[in-house]
């Protein structure tokens, strides 16, 4: 994968639901908010996977959804970040060995940036953008 | 050699019109180019998102000719219903409507 | 270089040569096929040619006089006739002119595609005979200066229609289809006899000059009007007498209806002939104008609305052809209606008339072009439903352009042809009532949704499974869709070189009964 350099700072995001309760879902849109505004970056949301550089995965992976999720993670076109956001998505979160769970998210696809919380605050996502632009930056310097 | 046609309030130049979407179409082009190509031909990057459900078969996904413009005719509804079976196939009342149309100009053209 | 047989014969031979083709064919066809096939594509290229040859001298020299069976062929009032023209007189003015252009290039084109799109039929010793008796039917129609003369026309080329529309006995509809344009086109002749009857009742002569010196409008003169609009309109497929238009031209093997294009656009040229020049300004401008606005209003609408609906492809193009039948009804209409008022005539009349008529030249070239395509996809695929076509863009991919250049041409779109004439149509239509052109706009854009639907359904989709075997049309007939789709990108891109050209002498010779008089009778 190799970015250029406007790659760097705006990225287009794709959230997906794969099952969550809606709580980082509010959280994520409260971080590209005024408030915060990453927007000033070049950070938006999009509506299409087509157009992302960056899929936020929120929720535990349901059976019914780890299909779609894994589908919808090859579409997105390289080079790609997979943000887990929330605890749902590292090990299940409050629903932890639930009957209807395919696993946490790294069971279906990789995840490059992992961000707790439960749901976690704006400031803890903006961290996790950070920590993911500071990984495409060592790619970048790796041939 | 005039290539403007001029109609009587106004000018139609095909080949200058020609001229300025071939310059568009080139301008577009250099624009296009400066992108990434962004993905991998051949993987399941090309395939449609339809929020992560498969693709349904091809058959099963082709809308046929008669549904294309349901929203029009439904819409419509209230002309069709008179016009279309006014198109009744039989030839005697194809001959009815030529008669008829003919009495009305009659009508129009002989007393007026 | 070109033989004084030609310089003063050609009228007659544009007629006499596909006739005697025509009825030479079955004999050839007795004893080779093939060189049957060379027999019908060498008379097509003939008349073509004559037809080219004598349109280029009309435009070059002036009107054409041509009588049958006098001395010389332009001795139109023999000395001792008493100031009478006695014989069959062809009139070949500057619009016969632009009519037969239009045949010889659709003829040519139309059995060029036929050769190979019905060379594996059946019943092929009455096909041919057939096809170039209608062609020559369609030359004598535009030719002539005689009112009787324009029936017998008329009559021989519904025979050859009606019987070309039911060529495909095997599958009984064309049967009942060509039974109901023959039944219909019959009517069209008897009013069109009463019509000559009137008029050599009243005024002792048949030739178009002599009725037209001698016009005075009486009761029996209006009637006779009524009765030319009721049955050339029927022929020429404006609503409300449009009813057989789908049906024949759906069930005609393709070739033969985008020939039946032409031979409407012939009713419609007798139309037009008979009004301007057969009555002009002795008749009420104004209404008689404003019944065929109103023809054309309703041919327009009731056409692309009813062609949105349908799902067999060629009687969706045979409604997009009534609609298109009404921009010219629409554009010589409003010519015609401001026929007394010179000032207006000189703002926006003879734009109109030339906007019409322009109109005549493509529909007859682009849809020809559309039926063509639509026959090589039908060939191909071996259904007319919509419903059960697709992805055919996979493999016939000339057929998909030439189908987009015609579909294109059709809506109205830049650069081709149909956009060139369309604007003169309404711009000037404008000028005289806002209100038709905006109607005339939205059929405009009706018949692009409709054609959208139509691309789309047979050509876009993925490949299906059921059409792999497809190919490409065979050569023969992209030969002839090629043709007519270079003239629609040639007629769109020098728009005004063919206005001034073909389409101006065209609308002049028609407004200006005065001259076609004097060919005839010679300034008396």
């Amino acid at each position: 994968m190799k970015p250029t350099p406007s790659f760097n700072r705006s990225l287009w995001v794709f959230h997906l639901n794969s099952g969550s309760c809606n709580g980082c879902e509010i959280e994520i849109v409260a971080t590209l908010m005024p408030r915060y505004d990453p927007e000033r970056f070049g950070i938006k949301l999009v509506g299409s996977p087509k157009h992302a550089d960056v899929i936020l995965v929120t929720g535990p992976v349901t059976k019914k959804m780890a299909d779609r999720v894994k589908r919808t993670y090859e579409q997105v076109p390289d080079p790609k970040v997979v943000m887990c956001v929330g605890t749902c998505g590292e090990s299940g979160g409050v629903f932890y060995d639930s009957y209807s769970l395919a696993g946490p998210i790294d069971d279906v696809i990789p995840v490059d940036v992992y961000v707790s919380g439960c749901p976690p605050r704006p400031e803890a996502i903006i961290h996790g953008v950070v920590k993911a632009l500071a990984k495409l930056e060592r790619l970048e310097a790796a041939p | 050699m005039a290539l403007t046609l001029s109609t009587g309030s106004g000018f139609w130049n095909p080949v200058v019109w020609l001229i300025a979407i071939a310059v568009v179409v080139v301008v577009v082009y250099l624009v296009w180019r400066r992108g990434e190509a962004g993905y991998t031909a051949g993987s399941a990057q090309v395939k449609p998102f339809i929020s992560g459900n498969a693709e349904p078969a091809k058959k099963v996904a082709q809308m046929p000719a008669s549904n294309l413009y349901w929203g029009f005719t439904e819409a419509l509804s209230g002309y069709y219903s008179r016009v279309v079976p006014a198109h009744t196939g039989i030839v005697t009342d194809y001959l009815l409507w030529v008669l008829w149309v003919t009495a009305a100009l009659f009508l129009l053209v002989v007393i007026t | 270089m070109i033989p004084q047989f030609l310089w003063d014969h050609a009228p007659a031979m544009t007629v006499a040569v596909p006739l005697l083709a025509a009825f030479l064919c079955p004999l050839i066809g007795k004893f080779t096929a093939t060189g049957r096939k060379a027999w019908v594509l060498a008379a097509a290229a003939a008349t073509s040619a004559l037809a080219l040859f004598t349109a280029w001298r009309v435009y070059t020299l002036g009107t054409w006089v041509y009588v049958f069976g006098a001395t010389v062929p332009n001795l139109s009032v023999p000395p001792d006739s008493g100031g009478i023209p006695i014989r069959i007189i062809f009139e070949v003015d500057a619009m016969s002119a632009l009519m037969l252009v239009i045949v010889a290039i659709v003829g040519f084109s139309v059995i060029l595609y036929s050769l190979s799109a019905d060379g594996k039929r059946s019943g092929l010793e009455g096909y041919y005979t057939l096809f170039l008796l209608l062609i020559a039917s369609i030359v004598g129609m535009v030719s002539t200066g005689d009112l009787f003369n324009f029936f017998v026309f008329f009559e021989i080329s519904g025979l050859a229609s009606a019987a070309l529309v039911a060529y495909r006995v095997e599958a009984g509809r064309a049967v009942e289809a060509g039974l109901k344009y023959f039944v219909v086109s019959t009517l069209a002749g008897i009013f069109m006899l009463f019509v000559i009857a009137i008029l050599y009742g009243q005024y002792n002569a048949l030739n178009i000059a002599m009725l037209a010196s001698r016009m005075q409008f009486t009761m029996l003169d209006k009637i006779a009007l009524v009765l030319i609009i009721g049955a050339l309109a029927t022929k020429a497929g404006s609503v409300p007498m449009h009813f057989w238009t789908p049906d024949a031209y759906a069930l005609a093997p393709s070739s033969v209806t985008a020939l039946l294009v032409v031979a409407s656009q012939a009713s419609l040229y007798g139309l037009f002939r008979l009004i301007f020049t057969l009555y002009n300004l002795s008749l009420n401008a104004a209404t008689v104008g404003w019944v065929l606005i109103i023809l054309g209003v309703l041919s327009m609408f009731v056409g692309v609305t009813m062609a949105i609906p349908q799902k067999d492809v060629k009687r969706l193009m045979a409604y997009h052809a009534i609609s298109q039948t009404g921009y010219m009804l629409l554009g010589v209409g409003t010519g015609l209606a401001v026929l007394g008022n010179v000032a207006m005539l000189d703002a926006f009349g003879r734009m109109a008339m030339e906007g019409g008529i322009f109109h005549i030249i493509n529909h007859a070239i682009y849809k020809g072009l559309l039926f063509l395509t639509a026959g090589a996809i039908i060939y191909r695929v071996g259904t007319r439903d919509m419903n059960r076509m697709g992805g055919l863009g996979h493999r016939m991919k000339w057929t998909m352009i030439f189908f987009m250049i015609g579909a294109l041409a059709i809506a109205g779109i830049p650069p081709f042809n149909g956009f060139a004439s369309k604007l003169m149509i309404y711009e000037s239509v404008y000028l005289f009532n806002p209100v038709l052109a905006i109607i005339a706009m939205v059929v405009s854009i009706l018949t692009l949704a409709s054609f959208v639907k139509v691309f789309h359904s047979i050509f876009m989709g993925p490949q299906l499974p059921e059409y792999e075997h497809v190919e490409e049309a065979p050569t023969a007939m992209l030969w002839g869709m090629g043709i007519l789709a270079a003239l629609v990108i040639l007629f769109g891109l020098f728009p005004q070189q063919v206005v001034d050209s073909l389409i101006t002498p065209a609308a002049n010779a028609l407004l200006d009964q005065s001259g076609y008089l004097a060919s005839i009778l010679g300034g008396a």
